[in-house]
């Protein structure tokens, strides 16, 4: 199968879909729900009026639940073009300069010791630490070894990343005995989005925006960077200064994503691969559609979920699924071409 | 082209970190502002004195005997498992010294129960985990055994030659081989789900490590506890007009809260006190999932409870530690809340009873009208 479909090009079509997809994800998203729609509505009039103030399925679980969602996806979908702009391959994936790894590993000791549940906010401040630290690794071992080229910031991100991994393996492995905590980190290694509020919101929100936002203003930037780092430097590009200030704004929609949900595989491949193929557009164009297609697709995928009641399979699952199979598929199209 | 000049590196990273802490600054002072639930988590309707029964499953077979002739006085309970336990104790003193085995427990089963009904000098090695299990047994205790179980390589088993080893039906294939190799006697034990299954376990290891008297006098105990559990229970529920928790939901929680699946060993207790009269139906009979699975906050509250019991990890055993998802509905309550040690709980060894003990005591706190 090669990837070259056509689609209508008129943008009215194409704004026509996305929101009526958007307008499907909320509505569906907050009206499905174990306590019935009607029940929840009055209760939310209720409560939005100042006549009660007890816990709402609306206003406290599925809302948080749909932003926490959307932006979790439009940070994973961004991150996933920036970094394949970056690193010129489309199959390149926020997680290859470790930054995933670095935020399940700080995750990994606290669940460990069980600070999570005496310290709420411990868990993903972890994450979020973790991926600023390991990018910091990575890019100062890089700088330090004096190669901050492409190719020798990717080795050095696997080489941390690999030893991040088997640091945290060593410690499941020392842990192994205890179920309870090898089930949370199972959960929050599978990007479940079970029990999601207000807390998480807030942790992803300032980080998501500001990654977006970083994403976004240096899109002309990885148009260029996109070409090679010879052609970038070549039209003026400060090539450290954008490269590391991506690299911040990537380790910020890792760290918020991996903090809010947990790690979701292939989900930074899958939206801005489909989108490329779909839209052939420019990073002005394509950081915009990875922010709106990636928060709606992972919405999707957890209403499908939900809606099937598929409780063995996590946002996770689902994204590793399509992300591997696109993965080999545009493997074995390039074989062919 | 024209590159566009960016700010400078403190111009630009200072507003975006105050930006983020800013906002994570009056988010999370607004979330903690709201109250904190507090209970009481000491206080104990049951008359059996909890860290002494505790004491007494962790292989004190004095304070067995004790406690039973004690019970015999107060609760009436037939004196004739008195005796028996009396005349046992006399026979493993006199078989104490006489035939001593090496063991090697691998599993936490094998090891608990071998620690109460062995001499710990018995024993070659236990799980590390146990030893961390401070509240079901003491560090003296533990301390009697030099090594761990756990990390114990092929030579150094070759090296402390058990007479036999007790393993568990997951342990790894190779670990298995090596032991049959080395010539040493193998017991698999398979994982107790239900009471007569554990007392079938407490005597075929008693029987295996050469214990066979006190595995008796531990299983004795253990039935005479549990009947006296079960007196005390109905005698409550005759004296007091006891409120009803028709809508009872019982969920683990250490972080995520979780159904307890359909082998749990708390679901057969509470099937216990209920056949014994309680007023109680609890929610997660309807939970089709054969292994504890995750339930959602809006699911908990779609369920219109009327009681909730939560277990929680030992470590965590101050309720108010219970995590956010509990927190919400806690701070709304308009119906009893009560926590409970879930490692007890999910213990399917002697500890059944003290699980048996946490559960009958726990609801007959919540049915207090």
């Amino acid at each position: 199968m090669r990837f070259s479909l056509r689609f209508p090009l008129n943008p009215f079509f194409h704004a026509g879909i996305g929101i009526s997809a958007l307008l499907l994800i909320i509505i569906f998203t907050l009206v499905l729900g174990s306590i019935p729609f009607s029940e929840a509505w009055e209760s939310m009039l209720l409560q939005l009026s100042g006549k009660i103030s007890v816990w709402n399925p609306i206003l406290d679980d599925r809302l948080p639940r749909l932003i926490v969602l959307f932006f979790t996806g439009a940070s994973l979908a961004t991150a996933g073009a920036t970094m394949q702009a970056l690193f010129q391959t489309p199959l390149a994936t926020p997680s290859i300069l470790g930054t995933s790894a670095g935020g399940s590993l700080m995750m990994a000791p606290f669940i460990l010791m069980q600070w999570q549940i005496s310290l709420p906010y411990i868990l993903p401040l972890a994450a979020i630490a973790g991926c600023f630290l390991s990018l910091f690794i990575v890019y100062g071992l890089s700088r330090g070894r004096g190669d901050l080229s492409t190719a020798g910031l990717l080795l050095t991100g696997i080489a941390v990343s690999s030893l991040l991994f088997s640091i945290e393996g060593a410690m499941n492995y020392a842990f192994r005995t205890h179920w309870q905590q090898m089930q949370l980190l199972s959960e929050l290694s599978s990007g479940s989005s079970a029990n999601i509020g207000w807390l998480q919101a807030h942790l992803l929100l300032p980080l998501s925006l500001v990654g977006l936002f970083g994403c976004q203003y240096y899109a002309w930037e990885l148009d260029l960077l996109s070409l090679g780092d010879e052609e970038a430097l070549s039209l003026g590009v400060d090539l450290n200064k954008v490269r590391f200030r991506l690299f911040l704004c990537i380790a910020l929609l890792t760290g918020a994503s991996i903090a809010s949900i947990g790690n979701i595989a292939f989900f930074g491949l899958l939206i801005p691969c489909v989108l490329r193929i779909i839209y052939k557009a420019n990073h002005r164009l394509l950081i915009p559609l990875c922010i709106f297609w990636g928060g709606i697709a992972l919405c999707a995928i957890d209403l499908f979920l939900r809606f099937f009641a598929l409780n063995a399979l996590t946002i996770g699952h689902i994204s590793a699924l399509c992300g591997s199979l696109l993965f080999l598929g545009m493997l074995l199209s390039n074989q062919k071409s | 082209m024209i590159f566009r000049q960016k700010n400078s590196s403190l111009q630009l990273y200072l507003p975006i970190a105050a930006l983020i802490f800013g906002w994570w600054y009056f988010a999370f002072v607004n979330l903690a502002q709201s109250p904190h639930p507090s209970f009481n988590g000491d206080t104990q309707a049951l008359s059996i004195d909890r860290t002494r029964l505790k004491r007494a499953l962790a292989g004190e077979s004095d304070l067995m005997i004790a406690l039973m002739q004690e019970w015999c006085k107060d609760h009436r309970t037939t004196s004739d498992n008195l005796k028996r336990c009396q005349q046992l104790a006399h026979l493993a003193c006199a078989q104490s010294q006489a035939s001593r085995k090496l063991i090697l427990p691998q599993t936490f089963l094998a090891a608990t129960i071998l620690l109460a009904i062995a001499q710990p000098e018995e024993l070659l090695a236990i799980p590390s985990g146990l030893r961390s299990q401070q509240h079901l047994f003491s560090v003296t205790i533990t301390e009697l055994v030099p090594l761990d179980s756990d990390s114990l390589t092929n030579e150094k088993i070759f090296q402390l030659s058990p007479d036999i080893t007790f393993i568990g039906h997951y342990s790894h294939p190779r670990f298995v081989e090596n032991l049959k190799k080395q010539n040493i006697e193998l017991c698999v034990l398979e994982s107790p789900k239900n009471y007569a299954e554990v007392l079938s376990t407490i005597h075929q290891l008693g029987a295996l490590s050469n214990h066979p008297h006190e595995a008796e006098i531990l299983s004795i105990f253990l039935e005479t506890a549990l009947s006296v559990i079960d007196l005390e229970f109905q005698k409550y529920l005759e004296k007091n007009s006891s409120k009803s928790l028709s809508r009872l939901l019982y969920l683990i929680d250490y972080g995520q809260s979780n159904l307890p699946g359909q082998h749990s060993l708390t679901w057969q207790h509470m099937d216990r006190l209920i056949a014994l009269g309680a007023p109680i139906s609890n929610l997660f009979s309807s939970s089709e999932n054969q292994f504890p699975s995750v339930i959602d906050n809006e699911t908990i509250h779609s369920l219109q409870v009327d009681g909730l019991l939560i277990a929680v990890p030992p470590v965590n055993h101050a309720p108010c530690r219970a995590s956010k998802l509990t927190a919400g509905m806690i701070n709304q309550r308009v119906f009893p809340i009560k926590f409970i040690d879930d490692s007890i709980q999910q213990s399917p060894t002697q500890f059944i009873v003290l699980a048996y003990f946490d559960l009958a005591n726990a609801l007959m706190e919540m049915m207090q009208p």
